[in-house]
């Protein structure tokens, strides 16, 4: 799977700062920020067509796995993440 | 008036109607707590805010504009701040034209808790630097983060709490 575009990467970065749960980050400038929403698109990237992703997958319920599309479960995931690492689970 | 005396004399405040701040309160942290009203601008977008302002007492030794500011979350980087006047000047300054901003700029670095606010003075030497800014006049004092400049490292939003406009 393609990584993002360097303006996507960008956008992503200022958007994510203007969300109402950024806290920052000791020490993080933006340019470090940068560096890491570009790392985590290659993570995601690379995932996509490896294990992490088949594992994923194979992880859903048949119905949803198979009625939903890639982008809805990649949804799903930030929903269940979300909940879990942002309200201390 | 001296200097170091306070000779802007801010009457109203009012966004321009693209690219400004987000007006919203900061919690502090008593009880019950406070409700700090500040202007939020953005790490990545420049934006502005206008202070309309009466010129008293000015004897020409130029001006000190010093900005109170915070980060919303930060506790390092740089903000890089900058202030323009666009002079009132009566019978001539037409507000229906446009007028080019000429921003004077500085860095300064975010306080150590984001809590905690920052001062920064940006000055103007007397004359067409201040857009020839007179004793008695009227000015739009324009203020905005250079979000996208080199040396604004800051994460999050900066926000602005106050704008003092002294003699030099």
């Amino acid at each position: 799977m393609a990584t993002m575009t360097s303006q996507q990467r960008a956008d992503c970065a200022a958007e994510s700062m203007r969300d109402t749960r950024w806290s920052g980050v000791p020490n993080v400038l933006k340019a470090d920020w940068r560096a890491t929403v570009d790392a985590i698109d290659q993570w995601v990237s690379d995932a996509a067509t490896g294990i992490p992703a088949t594992s994923y997958n194979s992880a859903l319920p048949v119905t949803f796995r198979t009625n939903a599309s890639a982008a809805q479960k990649a949804l799903a995931l930030v929903f269940v993440v979300s909940k879990r690492y942002l309200t201390g689970v | 008036m001296a200097s170091g005396d306070i000779v802007g004399f801010i009457y109203k405040e009012s966004p321009p109607a693209t690219l400004f701040p987000q007006p919203y309160v900061r919690a502090g942290g008593s009880t019950p707590a406070e409700r700090v009203p500040v202007y939020g601008f953005d790490a990545s977008t420049d934006e502005f805010m206008d202070f309309y302002v009466h010129l008293q007492g000015y004897d020409g030794g130029g001006l000190t504009c010093t900005i109170e500011w915070s980060a919303a979350s930060a506790t390092t980087g740089v903000t890089r701040w900058g202030v323009a006047v666009r002079r009132i000047q009566d019978d001539a300054e037409d507000v229906d034209a446009a007028h080019t901003y000429d921003y004077n700029e500085a860095d300064d670095t975010t306080a150590s808790a984001s809590g905690e606010t920052s001062k920064v003075d940006i000055t103007f030497t007397n004359g067409a630097d201040m857009d020839s800014w007179a004793d008695g006049e009227s000015a739009i004092a324009r203020v905005t983060r250079n979000a996208d400049h080199a040396n604004d490292t800051m994460t999050g939003d900066a926000e602005l709490w106050k704008l003092i406009i002294k003699e030099t």
